[in-house]
């Protein structure tokens, strides 16, 4: 194992000492915030660890890679690639007690970038994550009416009959792409603001606002709900859904192992992007979080808890997404079941009775000898049910589409309609804390706002610009600018400054000087799992699935789905390529923050090379100590 | 005498004869005059479903009597109501006929505007609704949506915004007065630390010094000789 380290002349003067955090620690000198409990910062972590991800992107990975069998290379990335990041972020946190933008400046001047990068790809984020809770709200103001409002087409302005787009697709789709997005047909399409969008975006940020205005004095309080709200409503879904039929042909379904997919290297790439995306690495946010616990709190032990819960959460998310997936899908077999043997019993004036699910076969079948051109005029569809449970989705197609239908079918449907939103509105805004946090001390560490600016007021300016920028979401193209976003904003970055991060402490900060340091704060080195993933393993696996990752998407064609009313397989969604000049929007959200890393590296490295020319006049000379201008050894 | 009641006889026996041959003229699958209806008594009803039988098909050509009576103000009676081609699925064809003419069937248009007008009495009559007792060819008028959803989520809003301003107010006055509650303590704070440093210090010499009685000796003036022995 390499066990070289890159010459860091300096790096004394840059760190706290052990002596000064003692000091700070036992004086409580510092000024920095500090959480009230253990508790608080645990609940933080989980609410920004665990997000809408585990929710609507984990289940859908899972049933498409191989159901029980994907749970292998997800918990061997976990163990080998979750866990070391997640200790490594916390331990430098904790340790340099500082936020990204501090804690890299202080191992190395010249790696200011990559905290930058992560208060961009914070930002980024955090405009479009918002986007997506200001659409949860909008469902569930919608919520406290019975029907529902996605549950039954409108009807045509004379009253004649139903909206046609409403009826070629259905009701939820329409609620969603029409009533809520208003959605145009592509991405030129930018078309005006939505004010019902808007409405919503507003309370979205304010929301925010409110939750994160003096830091983690008030978010510590709020994460006592939203982290645990979540938990809560899971249970009782699982409960409600284990009650309804076909949700264990759901479960079952999900975790049938299917051995063949582990040798995809597919899934293998996406357990890997789960992981780490899943973990909110290299935001900035657990740095800072971690930052404000006491110098000798087991980080080591919260990384593991933190872990487990994480990967706890998406499994348990992932079985009770699928018993009401399962449940929606023996749903709309049955449906489809009956529509067939209505459309036979009507053609043929059999008798009402006659035709049942177990006579089906045999009767279609002697009917189709007899009379095959009535029988094909009637256009019968096959239903499967295998093929409806693996029609899976993801994203806000799961929650604003699948799940919703599936709801407007129980009974007592606006309470579970208003329970499901709150817990993703819960999940949404702890992970926005982070991303908050990961955008605030960056500015405050690099200094934009004058010292003076009382912290209520740089939050909320933030907020206010952040909101103004989330305009392009509520446009009538908003969504293809949404996925956009978290196709490419996140992706790329996020991976380069993970390794770098790797790279930085075990290379340039030192391995030897960090393992030290941990055992000053916990008591014991880290133990040879540790060494081996941080200086090896983890920063491997990071490379490869970012190698991976450029090649796919830089090899793939940029095309994205529309709703298009006009498209000949309406209601399915249109592929379109991407316009020209989108390619441009791609290089700036994925290139800007990985470019601010060596960029800004190069920046400092050309401004101290200019200093150093100019101070070359000076003659260095030693001081003297000195009473009253007297030098002592005068007298 | 009786060849006349024979003769009459003979008439009215062929008459009622072409009649029912005329009504199969136009009662039949396909016809321009006939309207099919279709009914699911088991998707209505259940285990409670009742048996179709004569009575119910009387009951069913009564009721459209009384359809077109209401509709056309004209004496029908069940007799001018045909109904043929009976299947097991419950499904058959009428034509209603003109009372006084039993050649001429009515158009379909009429038939369609009366069975409109009843149409909600006509489903109560057989505990149906529209799906169930379906007259092919007449689509139910659809019942207008009720719109008042725009209220509904604009309060929900207006109460969560509600509460935000007031969560905020709330959190800027309790900050403001934790603020100054910090500095009071703190200026208090500086003003003993100010005091127990500052008092009965003069000029670098205590004032406990000056107060006492007794002399001091200022070692400057008198330099121990002891030190300077050479």
């Amino acid at each position: 194992m390499p066990r070289f380290s890159l010459p860091n002349p300096g790096l004394e003067d840059r760190i706290p000492s052990y002596e000064e955090l003692e000091k700070r620690e036992t004086e409580e000198v510092d000024d920095r915030p500090k959480w009230d409990n253990k508790a608080q910062y645990m609940l933080t972590c989980v609410g920004f660890c665990v997000g809408l991800g585990n929710v609507w992107r984990f289940p859908y990975l899972c049933q498409s890679h191989g159901g029980g069998a994907f749970m292998i290379p997800f918990l061997i990335l976990l163990v080998f690639e979750g866990v070391p990041l997640l200790h490594l972020e916390f331990a430098i946190g904790q340790r340099l007690r500082k936020g990204s933008v501090g804690v890299w400046s202080s191992i190395h001047p010249y790696l200011k970038g990559m905290g930058i990068a992560s208060m961009l790809v914070s930002f980024l984020i955090g405009l479009y994550y918002n986007s997506i809770i200001a659409l949860v709200l909008w469902y569930i103001f919608n919520s406290f009416q019975e029907p529902l409002p996605w549950s039954k087409c409108p009807m045509t302005a004379n009253n004649t009959g139903f909206v046609d787009e409403c009826v070629r697709s259905s009701p939820v789709d329409y609620y969603w792409y029409r009533e809520t997005l208003n959605i145009s047909t592509s991405i030129n399409d930018s078309g005006t603001i939505q004010w019902w969008l808007l409405l919503c975006l507003i309370c979205a940020w304010a929301v925010l606002y409110v939750c994160t205005i003096r830091g983690i004095e008030t978010t510590g309080k709020a994460v006592y709900i939203t982290s645990t709200l979540p938990y809560l409503v899971l249970t009782i879904f699982l409960i409600r859904g284990l009650t309804l039929k076909g949700s264990v042909d759901g479960i079952i379904f999900l975790f049938t192992p299917k051995v063949e997919e582990l040798t995809n290297p597919t899934t293998w790439l996406d357990a890997g992007a789960q992981v780490f995306y899943s973990f909110s690495l290299a935001f900035g946010g657990l740095i800072s979080f971690s930052s404000y616990n006491s110098v000798h709190n087991n980080c080591e032990r919260d990384a593991v808890i933190i872990s487990v819960i994480n990967g706890f959460t998406s499994v348990y998310a992932a079985t009770v997404i699928y018993s009401i997936i399962g449940f929606r899908a023996t749903e709309q077999f049955d449906a489809c079941f009956d529509n067939n043997i209505l459309s036979l019993t009507n053609a043929f004036d059999l008798a009402e009775t006659s035709l049942t699910r177990g006579n089906y076969d045999e009767v279609l079948q002697y009917l189709n000898s007899t009379s095959p051109d009535i029988v094909n005029k009637l256009d019968l569809k096959t239903c499967d049910l295998q093929n409806l449970l693996s029609q899976g989705v993801e994203g806000t197609g799961l929650a604003f589409i699948v799940f919703t239908e599936a709801i407007t079918k129980m009974p007592i449907s606006p309470l579970w309609s208003i329970l499901f939103f709150v817990m993703l509105f819960c999940l949404g805004l702890s992970s926005m804390f982070g991303n908050i946090e990961g955008v605030l001390v960056p500015v405050e560490d690099l200094k934009l706002f004058p010292k003076n600016w009382p912290k209520e007021l740089i939050t909320g300016l933030i907020c206010l610009v952040c909101f103004f920028l989330a305009f392009i979401f509520v446009i009538n193209s908003g969504n293809y600018w949404l996925a956009l976003f978290d196709t490419y904003a996140g992706s790329i970055p996020l991976l380069i400054i993970a390794f770098c991060e790797m790279v930085a402490v075990v290379y340039i900060y030192g391995i030897d000087r960090f393992n030290n340091d941990i055992e000053w704060m916990i008591g014991h080195k880290p133990n040879i799992f540790w060494q081996a993933t941080w200086r090896v393993i983890s920063p491997l696996i990071m490379l490869v699935i970012f190698l991976f990752y450029l090649v796919i998407k830089v090899s793939e064609e940029l095309t994205y789905i529309t709703w298009d009313p006009d498209y000949e397989n309406f209601p399915n969604l249109a592929e379109v390529l991407y316009p020209g000049w989108v390619s441009a929007v791609i290089v700036l959200l994925a290139g800007v923050p990985s470019l601010a890393i060596p960029c800004t590296a190069l920046f400092l490295f050309i401004r101290n090379r200019c200093r150093k020319d100019d101070e070359r006049g000076l003659v260095p000379s030693a001081s003297v100590a000195s009473v009253n201008g007297i030098i002592n050894n005068e007298i | 005498m009786s060849f006349g009641i024979l003769l009459l006889a003979f008439n009215l026996f062929l008459a009622t004869e072409w009649g029912a041959t005329a009504v199969s003229h136009f009662c039949f699958k396909g016809s321009p005059y006939a309207h099919k209806v279709r009914i699911s008594l088991n998707a209505a009803l259940g285990d409670q479903a009742y048996v179709w039988d004569e009575c119910e098909q009387f009951y069913f050509q009564a009721t459209v009597a009384y359809g077109m009576r209401k509709s056309m103000n004209k004496p029908f009676n069940v007799s001018d109501v045909h109904i043929c081609a009976e299947t097991k699925r419950i499904s058959f064809y009428f034509v209603v006929t003109n009372s006084s003419d039993l050649s001429k069937p009515l158009p379909k248009t009429a038939v369609e505007e009366a069975i409109r007008m009843v149409r909600p009495r006509f489903n109560n009559a057989f505990s149906l609704d529209d799906r169930t007792l379906e007259f092919l060819g007449i689509e139910p008028t659809l019942a207008p949506h009720s719109e008042p959803s725009v209220m509904v989520w604009l309060i929900v809003f207006g109460v969560i915004m509600g509460l935000i301003v007031v969560g905020l107010i709330a959190i800027t006055i309790i900050g403001h007065r934790d603020k100054i509650k910090k500095t009071r303590a703190s200026k208090e704070r500086d003003e003993e630390n100010e005091d127990k440093s500052l008092s009965g210090i003069e000029n670098g010499i205590s004032c406990n010094t000056l107060d006492g009685t007794e002399g001091h000796k200022n070692e400057a003036l008198y330099p121990d000789d002891k030190l300077t022995q050479l």
